[in-house]
């Protein structure tokens, strides 16, 4: 009877052990392939794995994210830490990062 | 037995202002020995009025430090109506101090930071803000080590082109009033910079402190804790 309940209420799980292996191999391969597509883009507190960024220019994407990501025009532009101009192209898999000093105010 | 809490709040303002009730009641309520410094040199002024807490007009710490003792009685409060510079750096900020900043140059940030960096414990949360962003700094060191970078790794506090407001000539404490009124600052992000801080106080306390800065941004909503 208990078993009835718990086959019952799990009509849409599988449970065998191969298929459960071999499912969260996919999912985690597509994933990582989504992810390695994606350029991070950060500004701040502002942060987006974005898509269809491949071949953009950072001058580009500081254009079209200035009012999202609140970026001022003047940011410098940080691609893996290093300092990149705004022609830099970017690939999949990149992070991007307007970098944004301490706040001074608050007094 | 009792834990001894020593905390100091430097700058009483924007930020530092609105820090200063809900720590309060906080340590109201702990079952430990707590004493909180306030520290600062500036008074309140009547265009302060849209962004700061006060009744009197007078020093910001002991005005600040005269309404808190009022409601929260438990809680053991001191103030030093002066700016915290390289004369009195030592004797205010000391072994085991948790230290609230909350004031608006990096000079002062680079002093405080520096002064840290020569205990074996504390903990300090430095709090600043734009317009409608912000980010919060912690710096602990334990063990006579640091657990997180200084405020000194950051190149503009390290290489700060301000001054510390105690070494301000007449003069140029009247330009630093023109720059706050030409330059203003929004309620809404000291409140939200104060709460951050004091959510890494507590983060701190429960020994979950993984990251060393958050930033803040109340136009998008955004927050991005940065994992040490």
């Amino acid at each position: 009877m208990a078993q009835d309940r718990m086959e019952g209420g799990n009509e849409n799980v599988s449970r065998t052990p191969d298929s459960y292996a071999g499912g969260l191999d996919d999912q985690l391969l597509e994933r990582a392939e989504a992810a390695l597509s994606k350029v991070r883009v950060v500004h701040g507190a502002n942060e987006q794995y974005l898509d269809n960024l491949d071949g953009k220019t950072v001058g580009s994407v500081r254009k079209s994210l200035k009012e999202v990501f609140n970026i001022p025009g003047d940011a410098t532009a940080l691609v893996s830490g290093k300092e990149v101009q705004d022609d830099f192209i970017l690939d999949g898999g990149m992070t991007l990062e307007f970098f944004k000093e301490a706040g001074v105010k608050g007094a | 037995m009792k834990k001894t809490r020593k905390i100091k709040v430097i700058g009483s303002g924007g930020i530092g202002g609105h820090l200063l009730e809900p720590l309060a009641r906080y340590l109201s309520y702990v079952d430990d020995y707590c004493e909180v410094t306030v520290i600062d040199g500036d008074s309140y002024e009547e265009r302060n009025r849209e962004r700061q807490i006060f009744e009197d007009f007078g020093n910001k710490a002991e005005e600040s430090v005269k309404l808190l003792k009022q409601k929260f009685p438990k809680v053991h409060f001191r103030h030093k109506s002066e700016y915290v510079t390289e004369d009195n750096i030592i004797t205010t900020i000391r072994e085991g101090d948790v230290i609230f900043l909350c004031v608006d140059n990096h000079a002062t940030r680079n002093l405080v930071s520096e002064r840290v960096e020569e205990l074996d414990e504390a903990l300090l949360i430095s709090g600043g803000n734009d317009y409608t962003d912000g980010d919060v700094i912690v710096y602990h060191r334990q063990y006579g080590k640091d657990k997180t970078p200084s405020l000194h790794s950051l190149p503009e506090i390290a290489n700060h082109t301000d001054k510390n407001p105690g070494e301000f000539t007449n003069e140029e404490r009247q330009g630093c009033q023109e720059e706050a009124q030409a330059n203003p600052q929004l309620l809404f992000m000291n409140l939200d910079i104060a709460s951050l801080m004091l959510n890494c106080y507590y983060a701190y306390e429960q020994n979950k402190l993984n990251f060393h800065r958050v930033y803040s941004d109340i136009l998008t909503q955004a927050r991005r804790a940065v994992r040490r």
